[in-house]
């Protein structure tokens, strides 16, 4: 069970201050916020929107 | 929620994923039909239930609306409900790892949005009520149920000390009064509320949170308990019955609505 399109299309990063949505990385592990470059990972295909445990990453 | 709190509620769950979800008949069929029904579930709605454990409210509702989703902090509550959803069978279901307090949804997104027996274990309550609001669509509904604290200040601190006693992750069970007051900040109104005294063995309750005879937790749970009897000081209004003891939760369920807001 990948992550629907359905769930991308109403998923945002939950930092109060971003709420935008989140998009894929490219590997497919993870769900990145535009804003503030958190990635939040996916494990067993469940994205984890944790905020602490997500892991910020350099802009790409 | 803290860092610490979260990580609490983490390890109770996931140490207690399985005695949860084999003894989370805490509403048995009767219980969980009655809590559907209540939410007034419509065939067109997305519905959506925060902090939804092993998933037996959502996948209740998922036969009654078009699409169900549930999220919670612990991943392996979401391996349990899927789990769940694949031994019923339900395909308009799916759930999701997230904090009530940082729902991770586009604003006013769901037309239901529930939370059952979940503030209690939640520091910052109206942090998480503020996001349901928000993730709940302007003329969407949302649905609370929790399990009620004693009024009176001296049964409100025993009551929350016997239930952080069984399960170190509870924060507090609110009042009904701190509840009104909430909804009336988050600027909610009541559409329908109901008040349940709910009956259940101190044993059976025990084994939800992972505790036997044998475990010290349960042997300090049981003796507060006991010591709390003469005088009801806790508010469960214990009898003793045989080797259990059958206590009562006070339980408020509330349908709430976005009141209109008044023009200037």
């Amino acid at each position: 069970m990948a992550v629907s399109q359905e769930l991308l299309d109403i998923l945002v990063c939950p930092v109060p201050e971003c709420r935008v949505p989140v998009k894929l990385t490219a590997d497919g592990k993870g769900l990145k916020c535009s804003k503030c470059h958190r990635v939040y990972p996916i494990q067993d295909d469940i994205p984890i929107m944790i905020v602490d445990q997500a892991k910020i990453e350099a802009e790409s | 929620m803290t860092k610490k709190h979260r990580e609490a509620i983490q390890k109770q769950f996931t140490r207690t994923a399985e005695a949860f979800s084999k003894f989370a008949v805490r509403d048995t069929p009767e219980v969980l039909t009655e809590k559907v029904e209540f939410a007034k579930p419509q065939p067109t709605d997305l519905a959506l239930d925060v902090a939804c454990g092993p998933g037996a409210y959502a996948l209740a509702l998922a036969p009654r609306v078009k699409f169900a989703r549930g999220i919670d902090i612990t991943e392996e509550m979401i391996r349990r409900a899927r789990a769940f959803q694949a031994e019923k069978q339900i395909a308009n279901a799916a759930f999701d790892c997230g904090e009530a307090e940082a729902l991770p949804y586009s604003d006013a997104t769901f037309d239901l949005v529930t939370c059952q027996m979940s503030f209690h274990h939640m520091p910052k309550p109206e942090l998480a009520l503020g996001e349901m609001v928000r993730v709940t669509k302007p003329e969407g509904r949302i649905v609370l149920i929790d399990t009620l604290g004693p009024e009176s200040d001296s049964k409100f601190e025993l009551h929350n000390a016997i239930e952080s006693t069984r399960d170190p992750s509870h924060s507090s069970a609110l009042r009904l009064t701190t509840f009104l007051k909430m909804f009336d900040d988050c600027g909610l109104e009541i559409l329908r509320q109901s008040l349940k005294r709910r009956q259940r063995s101190f044993n059976h309750w025990m084994l939800r949170a992972g505790l036997e005879l044998h475990h010290k937790r349960y042997q300090e749970t049981r003796k507060l308990l006991e010591d709390s009897i003469p005088g009801d000081k806790a508010g469960y209004s214990p009898q003793v019955q045989d080797d259990d003891i059958i206590i009562v939760h006070n339980e408020g369920m509330f349908l709430l609505g976005k009141a209109a807001k008044s023009e200037i």
